[in-house]
Formats: C-alpha cells, sequence, structure tokens
C-alpha cells in the first residue's frame, strides 16, 4: 500500500478502504501536501468528519475544501445555468438530483469552467465511493480529466444498492481510478481489542466470498437466542461496560419497536430525510382546528414514547397525573392563534412524565425546537420551521445518544464501543446486500460486540463488488 | 481612460469629488466597467472569483457565461453615485447579488501605474515596491526591523544584505529598461526628514538619492521596479512614455517592453498588458501598427472612442515615413513627395488668409501616403475615424473598385483632373516669366548642365544656348508652340524627377503659390483651393 506521499504524486487512481483502516487520516494527510485540495464525500456527517480531522491535524482551512458531491454541484451548476441547466432550488425528486449532476458534468466541458477547476484545486479526493451511482461516477471521471483525482472507499460497505450505487470496482471504476492498494492497518482496534479487529477482518474475507461464518468464536459473544426483542442481549453488561452502545438491526420499524421495548434505554436515531417529523408538520399545517391539532401531537408522541398505562385497579402515579392535568390544561389553548405556544409547552410537558420514556428524542426534540421556532415567529408554517431545524442540523453534526438503535444505513461510519446485533439471522432475510450489511453492522464495534442468533453458523449471499 | 482603467483595477482606494463627474453633475454615476483577460491562477480559483467568469469569445466578443473554448474573463465595474463613495463589485449576470470586490481581491488584477514623479518607490517605506521585493526573502520583516535600529547606529545600510540585494536587483530591472546608472544603486538614508521610518531608506546612486536623477532615468528605475515586482502578467499603465526620456531611449524602453511580452509568450506565460498614451512619433513608431489605437473625443458631448486598425497592414507606412499624423484630427493624404513637400510648403502663406491660424492650430495635417499605396491609407485612416481626403496628381487613374471605396469611406480625393500629373499643371497653368522662375529653381537645385541637357535631348531645335536663355524667347525659334513647349517642360521635369524630393517640392511651394494667384481658373489653382479649404474646415 503506497503512503500519503506516493498516492500524491499518482495521478488518477483507486484506494480500497476498509473499515477502521484510517481512511480519513490518509485522506487528511494526502490533501494536505498540495496547494488545495478538494475532498468530496456524500453526506454532511461525512464532510463534518473530515474537516474535524483536519483540523485535529492542524491543516489550514485555506489548503483544503471540503463538500457533498450534491452541495459541490449545486455550486458549479447554479455557477454556470446556462450550460448547467440546474432545477430550481433544492432539487426534489430523483429526476431532478439527476439533472443535478448531469448538468455540473457539463459544466466540466466548457474550456474555461475547466480552467477554474483547474485553477482551484491541484488534487481531488473523493471519500465513500461505494455509494456513488453512475452519474456521479461520470462527473468524477470528468473531474479526474483536470485535475489528478484519487478516490476512497470500500466494496464492501457498498449497501446502497437499492439507492442505485451499483458501480463494479473491476469493471466501472477501476478503468478511471486504476487499484493504488488497500489500506493494511486496523487502526480502529489498536489499543482496543485488536483480536476483534482481526476477526472482523477475517469475517470480511469470508463475506466476500460468501462463505458461513461461525459465530461461535472467543473473539466475539455469541447469545444463541430465537427472540429478536431478546433484551437480555441489549443490556448485558451495560451497567459495567465503560462506552458507547449500538443495537443494529437493518429495518427501521423494529429498530423503532427494539427503542420502544428497552423503554428508552436505547435511543431511536432519525433518518436525514426525517419522514416522520415531516409528517408531523404537514398533519399540523393541515389541520384546520385545535382537535386536529391535539391529533397531530398525541400520534407524534405515541411515535416517540413508551406509555406506561397503569394495571387494571392500581391507582394512577400521582406525580404524573399532576403533568397530565397540566397538559390538559392547554388543551384549549391550543385553538389559540396558530398554537404554537401552547403545543411547545405540552412538548416539554411530555418529557416530564415519570410514566411516558422517550425513546425517539432526536425526533421528539426536533418537533420541538420546530414549534419553539412558529412560537417565536421565526417561521410561518411548521413544514418551514422544521426545515430550518433539520438545516442546522445538518450543518451543525448531530450527537449520538450513549446508547443507539439503529439500521446499518444510519451508522454507516460512526463507531462504537461496544455493538449487539440482536438477530444476524434476519441480514439473509435482506433482499440486496446482505453480506455487505452485516460488514458494516459487525465492523462499528470497537471493544465488544455482541451477536445473537438462533444459529450459530450464518451464510449471506456473496456481495457484487 | 489611464485613469479610469486604474481606479477600476488597482488596490488603492481613489476618493473622487464633482469634478470627476461629467459636467461636475453628481445625478450621473461614474460607472466604469473592465473585462480582464488572461486570468491568473489566484483569479480563477472558486474561492476568489472563479464561479463568476464571463467568457470572451474568438471573434472577440463578451457573453456572460462561457462557453465551449471562449477565454475565461472577468468584469469589474466601478461605481460612483452621489455619496462619493466608489463601489467596485464583479459584472456577472447570472447572480443576483453581485460580488463586492476587496482591494486585496484587486490587487490580484497586478496593475502597475507609471507616475513619473513618485519617489515613494524609490525607497523602503510601507507599502512600497522596494519592501515588497525585500519581502521575498525569508525573515524580511525582522530584517527591516535589523535594517532600521542597523541605520539608527552606523547609517551603513550598504551592509544589510537584504537592502543591498534588492538595490542591485533594482539596478537591474532599471538597466535593462534604460535608465542612466552612473555607478551602483546602493541603500543610503535621506537625511533632513523628521524621524527615521522605513521611508528614510532610499535608493542611491553613487551616494546621490536617485529622486534627483533625471526625470527619465528616475521614471525609467521606478517603471522597472514596480513591473519586476509583478510576478506575471502586469497590467503596466503608462502615461507619456516619452516624458523626460531622449528618442534612444524612448525606442530602448518600448522595444524592452515589448521583448518582455513576446519572452513571455513563447514562454506560454502570461504577456499581460501595456497601456500607454504617447504624443511622441517616436514612441508610435516604435510600438507598431498592430498596437496602436486611437483615442478621440467628440466634441461637445465629449463620448470618447478608440479605434483600432481593421488591419494593421496599410498603416505601416503611415507608421513609418509620417507617424506624427496620427496625432492629428482630420489627415490629408497625399501621394507623392512633390505633393506633400509643395502643400507644407504652401501652409506657411495660408495663415495669412485664415485670420493667422495655422492648419495644426485646427488639428490638420498633412501625411506621405508613399505612392500608390496612399488611397489604401487614407481607407485605413477613415476606417480608424479621421476624417481623410487625398490629394493625388492626375496621371495614373485609380481603379473604379478603389474609387467606390473611397467615396464609401467619405474620403474626398482632390486631383487636378484632365490626366494632369503635378508638374503638368504647374507649368501649363504658369505665365512665362513663372515658367522661366520654375526653370531657373530647378536648375539651383539639379544644377545647370543637367537641366539644359535634359531639355536640350527633348527639344534639340532649341539649341543649348537659347535653352539657357529666357523661356519666353523660346517660341520665337521653336516648331512647339507656348502650349507644347510648356507641356514639352513639364514632361521632361516629370520623367527626371526634378521635383520628387520633399525637400525641393517644399521650395517649390512658393512659385506654385505665385502660379496658381496669377492663373485662378487653371487646374492647379482650383485643386489647391479645395485642398485649403477641406484643410481649413
Amino acid at each position: 500500500m503506497p503512503n500519503a506521499a506516493e498516492l500524491f504524486g499518482l495521478g488518477n487512481a483507486a484506494v480500497v478502504a476498509p473499515a477502521g483502516h484510517g481512511k480519513t487520516e490518509i485522506i487528511a494527510n494526502v490533501a494536505a501536501m498540495g496547494r488545495r485540495a478538494l475532498i468530496l464525500t456524500h453526506t454532511h456527517a461525512g464532510v463534518h468528519a473530515i474537516r474535524s480531522r483536519l483540523k485535529r491535524l492542524g491543516i489550514l482551512h485555506a489548503q483544503v475544501a471540503v463538500d457533498t458531491i450534491a452541495g459541490w454541484c449545486m455550486r458549479y451548476a447554479h455557477a454556470f445555468p446556462g450550460v448547467a441547466q440546474p432545477p430550481d432550488g433544492m432539487p426534489q425528486t430523483g429526476a431532478q438530483w439527476n439533472q443535478l449532476y448531469r448538468g455540473a458534468t457539463w459544466a466540466l466541458r466548457v474550456q474555461a469552467i475547466r480552467e477554474v477547476v483547474a485553477s482551484s484545486y491541484d488534487r481531488i479526493l473523493i471519500d465513500e465511493y461505494q455509494d456513488c451511482h453512475g452519474l456521479q461516477h461520470e462527473l468524477a471521471i470528468a473531474l479526474s480529466s483536470i485535475v489528478p483525482t484519487l478516490i476512497f472507499g470500500d466494496p464492501m460497505q457498498g449497501i446502497f444498492e437499492f439507492a442505485g450505487a451499483t458501480l463494479s470496482w473491476d469493471g466501472e471504476i477501476h478503468p478511471s481510478f486504476p487499484l493504488a492498494g488497500t489500506l493494511e492497518t486496523p487502526h480502529r482496534w489498536a489499543g482496543k481489542n485488536p483480536e476483534l479487529g482481526q476477526w472482523i477482518a477475517e469475517t470480511r474475507e469470508k463475506l466476500m466470498r460468501g462463505e458461513a461464518i461461525d459465530l461461535a468464536d472467543p473473539r466475539v459473544t455469541y447469545r444463541e437466542s430465537d427472540d429478536a426483542f431478546d433484551m437480555g442481549a441489549l443490556f448485558e453488561g451495560t451497567d459495567v461496560k465503560e462506552g458507547s452502545f449500538a443495537a443494529i438491526h437493518c429495518n427501521k420499524t423494529i429498530c423503532y419497536r427494539l427503542a420502544k421495548a428497552a423503554n428508552g434505554g436505547y435511543q431511536a436515531i432519525e433518518e436525514v430525510a426525517a419522514n416522520r417529523l415531516r409528517e408531523f408538520a404537514s398533519a399540523w399545517d393541515r389541520a384546520a382546528d385545535g382537535r386536529s391539532r391535539v391529533q397531530a401531537f398525541l400520534a407524534l408522541s405515541e411515535d416517540c414514547f413508551h406509555k406506561k398505562t397503569p394495571a387494571g385497579g392500581e391507582a394512577p402515579d400521582p406525580e404524573d397525573s399532576v403533568v397530565q392535568q397540566a397538559m390538559r390544561d392547554l388543551i384549549p389553548d391550543i385553538d389559540e392563534g396558530n398554537g404554537a405556544e401552547a403545543v411547545s409547552q405540552l412538548f416539554s410537558l411530555a418529557r416530564k412524565r415519570p410514566q411516558w420514556r422517550l425513546y425517539r428524542n432526536e425526533l421528539w426534540r426536533d418537533a420541538e425546537r420546530a414549534t419553539n421556532e412558529v412560537a417565536a415567529g421565526r417561521a410561518e408554517t411548521m413544514t418551514a420551521a422544521t426545515l430550518r431545524v433539520r438545516y442546522r442540523m445538518s450543518n451543525s453534526g448531530r450527537k449520538m445518544p450513549k446508547r443507539t438503535v439503529s439500521t446499518p444505513l444510519l451508522l454507516k461510519g460512526l463507531e462504537f464501543d461496544h455493538v449487539v446485533i440482536p438477530d444476524a439471522t434476519h441480514f439473509g432475510n435482506e433482499r440486496q446486500a446482505q453480506a455487505k450489511l452485516f460488514y458494516v453492522a459487525i465492523s462499528r464495534a470497537t471493544r465488544t460486540l455482541t451477536i445473537a442468533s438462533s444459529q450459530r453458523f450464518v451464510q449471506f449471499t456473496a456481495p457484487d463488488l | 481612460m489611464l485613469d479610469a482603467a486604474e481606479a477600476a483595477l488597482s488596490s488603492r482606494w481613489f476618493s473622487f469629488t464633482e469634478p470627476d463627474f461629467l459636467n461636475c453633475d453628481t445625478a450621473n454615476s461614474i460607472v466604469i466597467e473592465v473585462t480582464v483577460g488572461e486570468l491568473s491562477r489566484a483569479l480563477k480559483s472558486d474561492e476568489r472569483l472563479g464561479l463568476y467568469i464571463r467568457g470572451w469569445t474568438t471573434a472577440g466578443e463578451l457573453r456572460d457565461e462561457p462557453v465551449d473554448d471562449d477565454e475565461p474573463v472577468l468584469t469589474v465595474r466601478l461605481t460612483v453615485d452621489a455619496t462619493m463613495e466608489p463601489a467596485w463589485e464583479l459584472v456577472c449576470d447570472r447572480v443576483e447579488d453581485p460580488r463586492p470586490l476587496s482591494n486585496r481581491d484587486r490587487a490580484f488584477f497586478g496593475l502597475v501605474r507609471l507616475a513619473g514623479e513618485d519617489a515613494r518607490h524609490l525607497a523602503w517605506g510601507q507599502g512600497s515596491v522596494l519592501a515588497r521585493l525585500t519581502s521575498d526573502s525569508k525573515e524580511a520583516a525582522a530584517r527591516l526591523a535589523e535594517a532600521y535600529r542597523a541605520a539608527r547606529a552606523s547609517a551603513k545600510l550598504g551592509e544589510i544584505e537584504s537592502l543591498a540585494d534588492t538595490a542591485a536587483l533594482a539596478e537591474r530591472f532599471a538597466k535593462g529598461l534604460g535608465a542612466y546608472v552612473e555607478g551602483a544603486y546602493e541603500p543610503g538614508l535621506e537625511l533632513g526628514r523628521s524621524g527615521l521610518s522605513s521611508g528614510s531608506i532610499a535608493l542611491h546612486d553613487s551616494g546621490v538619492p536617485l529622486r534627483l536623477a533625471g526625470l527619465g532615468t528616475r521614471r525609467l528605475a521606478t517603471l522597472a521596479i514596480q513591473k519586476s515586482a509583478i510576478a506575471e502578467g502586469a497590467i503596466v499603465l503608462i502615461d507619456e512614455i516619452e516624458h523626460g526620456l531622449e528618442p534612444h531611449r524612448i525606442i530602448g524602453a518600448i522595444a524592452l517592453l515589448k521583448a518582455d511580452q513576446a519572452k513571455a509568450l513563447e514562454q506560454r506565460k502570461p504577456t499581460g498588458q501595456i497601456l500607454m498614451t504617447t504624443h511622441s512619433d517616436v514612441a508610435l513608431g516604435e510600438a507598431g501598427a498592430e498596437s496602436l489605437r486611437v483615442v478621440q473625443t467628440a466634441r461637445p458631448g465629449r463620448a470618447t472612442l478608440i479605434g483600432r486598425p481593421n488591419s494593421p497592414d496599410p498603416l505601416r507606412p503611415l507608421m513609418r515615413f509620417m507617424p506624427r499624423a496620427l496625432f492629428a484630427r482630420r489627415i490629408l493624404v497625399c501621394e507623392g513627395n512633390t505633393e506633400l513637400g509643395m502643400l507644407l510648403g504652401l501652409r506657411k502663406g495660408w495663415p495669412a488668409c485664415h485670420g493667422g491660424r495655422p492648419i495644426e492650430q485646427l488639428g490638420a495635417a498633412i501625411a506621405d501616403g508613399n505612392g500608390e499605396q496612399a488611397s489604401s491609407l487614407a481607407l485605413a485612416l477613415a476606417g480608424l475615424g479621421y476624417p481623410t481626403a487625398m490629394f493625388r496628381d492626375s496621371d495614373t487613374v485609380l481603379a473604379q473598385s478603389t474609387v467606390a471605396a473611397l467615396a464609401a469611406a467619405g474620403v474626398p480625393v482632390f486631383e487636378y483632373g484632365f490626366g494632369l500629373n503635378t508638374e503638368q499643371a504647374i507649368f501649363t497653368a504658369a505665365s512665362d516669366e513663372l515658367v522661366q522662375a520654375l526653370l531657373v529653381y530647378a536648375r539651383e537645385e539639379r544644377g545647370d548642365a543637367v537641366v539644359d541637357d535634359n531639355l536640350n535631348i527633348r527639344m534639340p531645335d532649341l539649341g543649348v544656348e537659347l535653352i539657357r536663355g529666357d523661356f519666353g524667347n523660346w517660341s520665337l525659334l521653336s516648331e512647339l508652340n507656348d502650349t507644347q513647349l510648356r507641356e514639352a517642360v513639364a514632361e521632361v521635369a516629370a520623367r527626371k524627377k526634378w521635383f520628387k524630393d520633399q525637400r525641393i517640392g517644399r521650395g517649390l511651394a512658393p512659385l506654385v503659390a505665385r502660379v496658381a494667384a496669377a492663373n485662378v481658373a487653371s487646374p492647379l489653382a482650383t485643386t489647391l483651393a479645395q485642398v485649403e479649404a477641406w484643410l481649413y474646415a
């Protein structure tokens, strides 16, 4: 594997980077070698991760530009709208996004615009290349004809096949970006649990070949269990283990149910698209009267809280009753004006009910912030307010809860001290990329990995690479 | 023009006052737009101005968004309204809010204005070019500070390496451009100022402050030092390059500037642009026809136009023989040396009939058309926007297409008609006495033997004795009548080129004036009257 200086001299090339092998570090180091580099990645979270690494390494802000591929395309396509024909404003549909990427690629055919790119950067680095679809690949090829371009990615983490990220490394990527090498040092586990890192590396190889995986390995904790909602797996050792926890399941709905079953012990996190939040906002904006507004609020609370109801004949918790009464008193106010002031108080009171356990804190917090925006008059509608809140979020980065339950898609790129796979066999039911999803799930763990499964051996379809 | 370019592109702040506005009316904002090509890497970077570039087509037109292989250019707009507050911004129709330009942004355009009297650049003051050149080396600030301390202590500035090196560098640049260097450039302390600052250290030439050198040397040294501080592709504005320079140093300086550009072009580096104003025909001749732009201001509206030749080729002979005509407002192109010399001589007599005003005061000039090139030259000048006329004799007929082109360009052609050349026009209109005077003049200029011999061969029946005598007696013994004799003399004069010389033509003028005055109906007199009227129009 070439070092950073050698990579810098290579021109167009591809680096395969298995999870936890110091990809961000090498990207930052290569970027710092030139006059000014451009680093492109897919998500705002990725941008944050790279920016904070650059800052930690003391690399000057002026030396590296970091952007999402979409953000970069927006900038260039709107700077040269005649040739790029970008959709108005933020693209909404898939076709509009495709037009954005296509347009940016068209712009790169114009000599003057090529000169701008050549004058702006002396090196381009593209991260998470396995997540690129065909049009982004074409853009990368166009860029690589102007400025030497290095791409970084891991075929085994290409879990966005469902979204069209199905580029073949040998057939489509390497002809334009010849393989420079594969990162070899498992930095993520150094000083934490090198044996676990070793097991994950071995498992990666087996998964690539479609071989069976023996879960009963001393380097991981195997729990035989038939129950996908086995709380024992989720909470084993949480009282003694230090650090962050993640439970990983491919099914979003099951994640919410796990969070609910865990009674607030694990928090579910939200997708970037924030569908449930938007659903609440549009229900609120549509509501013709106070009653419909209350319904929107209650429906959201059902999805965010585990609400304990007193068993038959049991006296209600007096403390809970006090808060409940306070909430009831606010109900008439919700019909007043835009109702935001009252509902904003309801949001905060809901957290105080002893019998309610919050398991989608992020969703509840964002909805609460949105109501505050409306109450303060900073937004006209709840929908506008949620957009503001989410925009701020995506630009400031998210803080993970101590214990998280979510899907490989949302946890990709993050790492946790302790990872629990509540049901290993379910990966085999995934229609696409089952081996890659499993690899992404297990490679999040840095200290311990607990896998619950009804079978000791699991086997997944060999991945498309 | 140079002020406008400087105000738009210089990184300096400019303050404006009422007189800067048209008719001193601040209701009309000052708007200056400058489009700059050959952009440096720093300007084209997307972190600076790259996303605001526009396209310059191969046909030399501007479009807001570049396509195909347009050259990337930037348009800077300086606006000054009644508040007198200048605002610099980029023009780019694609963005709603114009991008303001800071002085740091503008510094990247690399503009240098040579203003001759600026002694600032010959000292190490704050922001001076010498200070910048010194900053090229490491720890310059520390060294400069050390220099001040050392200066206080010993005043042996020459021993401070960084200053001495910069002085040597400045000397090399200045010599390259033709500045006279008496001994060697060195840093020296300027006494007689209050306090010691960086500005107290100035360039000295053998102990004498450079600011006391001759104007030309001072200007060349300043230009050389300023220019050298810009890595590549500078936009250099030079006011009246000839100011303070002898012709050979004008030629030398311009030749060097051109050579620098040619070298940059060869190395495929940015060549930059030199905008130079001049009223010197030496400078014009050296700059060459392809570099020529003509600035004309219409009055009273004061709309100013800059013309450039469609093709520089027809102007080359004029640039070579008579570049000074280009400084005129209206130009009369003469076909040959006889006509040119004759008119230059005749113009001395004209002021007396025109209230004492010479044609030059009206901005009219008489130019050499170099024979057959006269009509293409006249067309090129008309194309540049000069009111142009042509004066020629009629022995050859202009091609029909040329006549049409001249008419289309509004160029009047003054000629005698009747197939007459100038010699014929003069001799046929002259009285015996004046023919004799003309012959006397020809003998003075060409020698008795030559003239008499020329005539004798043409008219053997006269005999040399008679030819030496008075022309009035020739017809007595000749088979030729008066008219035929005049034609014969004219024919000899033309064929033997007695008067085809500017100086001789000039000497001929008083006689021609007498011929015309004595015979006002002659083609000579009417044609010369037309010429005179046009020049005084």
